[in-house]
């Protein structure tokens, strides 16, 4: 399992601001050894350009967009909700399975999350082994048991 | 309003020291009763000497009586000491014209004020009520924001104290791996406490469903799901005596019942024969509900900090907790306009009551 290179195929973006929180959860990631290519970053205007190979990621532009994003909902710049709302209101990156990863369990962003068309919404325990353990099951469940639509080979 | 005859001559007719202020009483009681019917009042201060323009002075009143028909004018005349306003002619400086004369304006002023400072009254309260709206939404808004903020940091905290313990363990000896977990125990607590300040929060902004609850199964089931997580209830002495139905929001009516049930196992795990016990009663206005243990009980003398929001009555050693559960159970039982008590003897054990006052849902 390894970080991904700018332009290589990512299976797993996370797109997450808080550094301590990306840390834990790419390392309860790497100990799966999915044999996945893991990617990180930090805002929602970047994640975005990642995704769809523009600006500073234009040289990805051919690069179709990764297996599994796991979202933060607090970004810098552009929200999480912003970022959820442009990837399922395209084309290309519709059928993405979209994780929601956030600190908060309130109701009414959950809601918004789901109306936006997330396919899972996940609260982050504060407990380090809680943790491990739920972003381990997100990993397992949606690149090894869930069957993604990029990953249908006609 | 008539003239009398002697206003057209250029000498008014004197009135007999005794009738002017009567007269001057009559007219001006007719206005004050204009302004207290109407909805709103317009102050029209008319000059204080009258005495030269009296006649186009009630012209004037009476066409903006007759222009403002039902639209609540109130027109108010100040009168001057010693100076006719009736039109019925002069009168002599008496004392009694004098008071009577001061009595009119002062009843003037006094329905004005009033009516204005209603009228005020009744708008600021309505803009009161919606700021207070905004505020605590704000408030709520704010409280859940930091909570989720305060969880970041407190799982790095978590997290990499847990893995320096497992990856570097043979580099710490004994008393450092102490150290470590009282850092952990800590965290643990912290999180609890925004969790349940998070529901606390929750709880004071979110939209009430109130229907009708089988009191019965809730309270069993609520004590079945605590045993998941409390394993002092296996060794507890359990009873729930047959429960009125009631009505209220089932999350948060559980929430409270649960709240309940936890701190009535945790003060009594220490009984040689932990005894919980939910009974319930239904008077004229509402259904009562009470859970007693036989634990260790509290000190009534501090009655009043036992539903405040961080308030805790026992040692952290003792008994661990974060003083907000009985928080909530007082806010959602406000929110449903029942109340929450307790009576208590130390070393003998908690009742803690709460009471959901009867509603279309009760009964059904």
């Amino acid at each position: 399992m390894s970080s991904a290179t700018a332009t290589q195929h990512v299976d797993l973006l996370l797109v997450e601001d808080q550094s301590s929180d990306a840390e834990l959860a790419l390392r309860a990631l790497r100990t799966l050894d999915l044999g996945t290519r893991l990617h990180r970053i930090g805002n929602g205007a970047e994640a975005l350009d990642f995704i769809f190979g523009r600006n500073a990621h234009a040289d990805r532009s051919a690069e179709a967009p990764p297996g599994l994003i796991l979202l933060d909902l607090k970004l810098p710049k552009v929200s999480g909700h912003e970022v959820l709302r442009a990837l399922k209101s395209d084309e290309r990156t519709r059928q993405v399975p979209i994780v929601v990863l956030s600190s908060s369990g309130e109701r009414s962003d959950v809601e918004r999350c789901y109306a936006l068309g997330a396919n899972s919404y996940v609260v982050k325990p504060v407990d380090f082994n809680a943790f491990t353990e739920t972003v381990q099951r997100i990993g397992t469940y949606w690149l090894q048991t869930n069957e993604g639509a990029g990953t249908c080979m006609p | 309003m008539s003239v009398g005859p002697g206003a057209c001559s250029r000498s008014p007719r004197r009135l007999r020291p005794r009738q002017a202020p009567m007269l001057n009483l009559l007219l001006f009681s007719v206005l004050p009763f204009a302004a207290l019917l109407g909805s709103a009042a317009y102050t029209l201060v008319v000059s204080y000497r009258l005495r030269d323009w009296r006649p186009g002075l009630f012209v004037g009143v009476l066409v903006l009586m007759a222009v403002h028909q039902g639209n609540e004018l109130f027109v108010f005349v100040e009168a001057g000491p010693g100076r006719a306003l009736s039109g019925f002619g002069e009168y002599p400086e008496t004392t009694a014209n004098l008071l009577a004369s001061a009595a009119t304006v002062l009843l003037l002023r006094f329905v004005t004020r009033e009516r204005h400072l209603a009228e005020q009254l009744q708008g600021l309260a309505g803009t009161l009520e919606e700021r207070v709206q905004e505020r605590t939404e704000e408030l709520n808004a704010f409280a859940s924001s930091v909570s989720h903020d305060l969880r970041v940091p407190l799982r790095a905290i978590d997290g990499y104290t847990q893995l320096l313990k497992q990856h570097h363990a043979h580099q710490l000896d004994e008393e450092a791996q102490r150290l470590l977990d009282v850092v952990r125990e800590n965290t643990q607590k912290m999180g609890t406490l925004i969790d349940d300040l998070l529901t606390l929060a929750r709880l004071g902004r979110c939209d009430m469903n109130v229907q009708p609850l089988d009191m019965n199964a809730l309270v069993q089931n609520t004590y079945e799901d605590l045993g998941r997580t409390a394993p002092a209830t296996d060794s507890v002495d359990f009873e729930v005596h047959s429960l009125p139905p009631a009505a209220g929001d089932p999350s948060m009516i559980r929430q409270v019942v649960l709240n309940l049930l936890s701190n009535a196992v945790k003060f009594s795990r220490n009984e040689p024969t932990p005894r919980v016990e939910v009974t319930g009663t239904q008077t004229d206005a509402e259904t009562v509900f009470s859970v007693r243990d036989n634990g260790v009980g509290v000190d009534m003398n501090y009655a009043d900090k036992l539903f405040g929001v961080f308030e805790r009555l026992h040692d952290e050693e003792e008994f661990e907790g974060t003083g907000v559960g009985l928080a909530i159970v007082d806010r959602v039982l406000r929110r449903h306009d029942g109340r929450a008590w307790a009576e208590s003897t130390k070393g003998e054990g908690t009742t803690v009551y709460f009471s959901l006052p009867h509603t279309a849902d009760t009964h059904e």
